[in-house]
């Protein structure tokens, strides 16, 4: 992967992580603070498979599998959280 | 013939491949209709909340519907009622036009019953 | 493949991903309700990541990878949705009200 390539992808990246991180700071209601909390999750993974190809990590796909199993965990305890420990 | 084909135990395998390769298909496009939404500033979303009946689904079809409603992006199941078996359906692109969109739902529902079930009567074959 | 078709490839499904997810994080500051917002949300979680996953699989590939790949994505869309509907069961619930322009509002007659 070319330099050019890397810098376009993390800047994209992370122009979604502040654009996001403003909305968890701002958002009107838990409701949105936690999808927008969900979107960086998303870019982690992102991030995560980005790094792994440039610095060749072997487990690469390993990480990115669990994450893929285990990422919705989060939200689904903030809903719950958001709730208030009703159904 | 042909009906009796598509409508027996033998054609399932070929159905499930095609309901699959129709949805990823409808997957694509809607998240490409989202991805133009976000990026052209004139557009706006039209979003609507519709309900849906739908008697004639097992607990385990339901749970699958829902989970293919929730993946295309521009719809969304809000709640669920499973004992009336009614759901509450948030679609990006509804435009006012309520019968459409359920409409819509109604022929992913029928095109899931199609792959789904082992045996389907003839009617309900989707092509 | 050749190493540059490889390259091209790859890094072709990698930028269309981070430009997927870019988006779907405008989307968060202009649609103007919190089930648009998890609409646009889904974007990211399905198309974007499945195409940073291919990417990730063309530049490494092995047969080993390809079926982590395709179990990571179908995991990864089925739990994102399971995610985006509690996410959104939960906003109803806690009484967030859908923006006005939201012209058949059935839940908001119904109850």
């Amino acid at each position: 992967m070319s330099i050019t390539i890397l810098v376009i992808v993390l800047s994209l990246l992370s122009l979604a992580v502040v654009v996001a991180a403003i909305r968890v700071w701002k958002g009107p209601s838990s409701g949105n603070s936690a999808v927008a909390g969900d979107l960086i999750f998303f870019v982690f993974i992102g991030a995560v498979a980005v790094l792994g190809v440039v610095f060749d990590i072997d487990s690469v796909m390993d990480i990115i599998l669990i994450s893929a199993l285990l990422g919705f965990l989060s939200v689904l305890s903030l809903a719950r959280w958001m709730q208030g420990g009703r159904r | 013939m042909r009906g009796s084909f598509f409508s027996s135990a033998w054609s399932w395998p070929l159905r499930l491949i095609g309901f699959f390769g129709w949805f990823v298909w409808q997957f694509i496009v809607t998240s490409l209709q989202v991805v133009t939404l976000v990026i052209i500033p004139s557009k706006k979303p039209k979003p609507g909340i519709v309900s849906l009946r739908l008697d004639d689904l097992s607990d385990t079809e339901l749970t699958i519907l829902i989970a293919l409603i929730t993946i295309t992006p521009d719809t969304l199941v809000i709640a669920v009622d499973r004992e009336k078996r009614e759901m509450f359906v948030h679609g990006m692109f509804v435009d006012g036009d309520a019968e459409g969109f359920r409409s819509s739902l109604r022929l992913t529902h029928d095109r899931l019953i199609t792959g789904l079930r082992p045996k389907v009567k003839d009617k309900e074959v989707q092509a | 493949m050749s190493v540059e078709m490889t390259s091209i490839f790859g890094s072709g499904f990698m930028v269309l991903g981070a430009f997927i997810i870019a988006t779907a994080a405008i989307g968060l500051i202009k649609l103007p309700d919190v089930y648009t917002r998890t609409s646009a949300v889904g974007t990211a979680a399905g198309l974007g990541v499945s195409f940073m996953i291919i990417g990730v699989v063309i530049f490494d590939y092995s047969t080993l990878n390809l079926i982590k790949g395709i179990i990571a994505i179908i995991a990864q869309l089925i739990t994102s949705a399971i995610g985006s509907f509690m996410l959104a069961r939960a906003s109803y619930m806690t009484g967030g009200k859908p923006v006005e322009t939201t012209v058949p509002d059935e839940l908001a007659d119904q109850s």
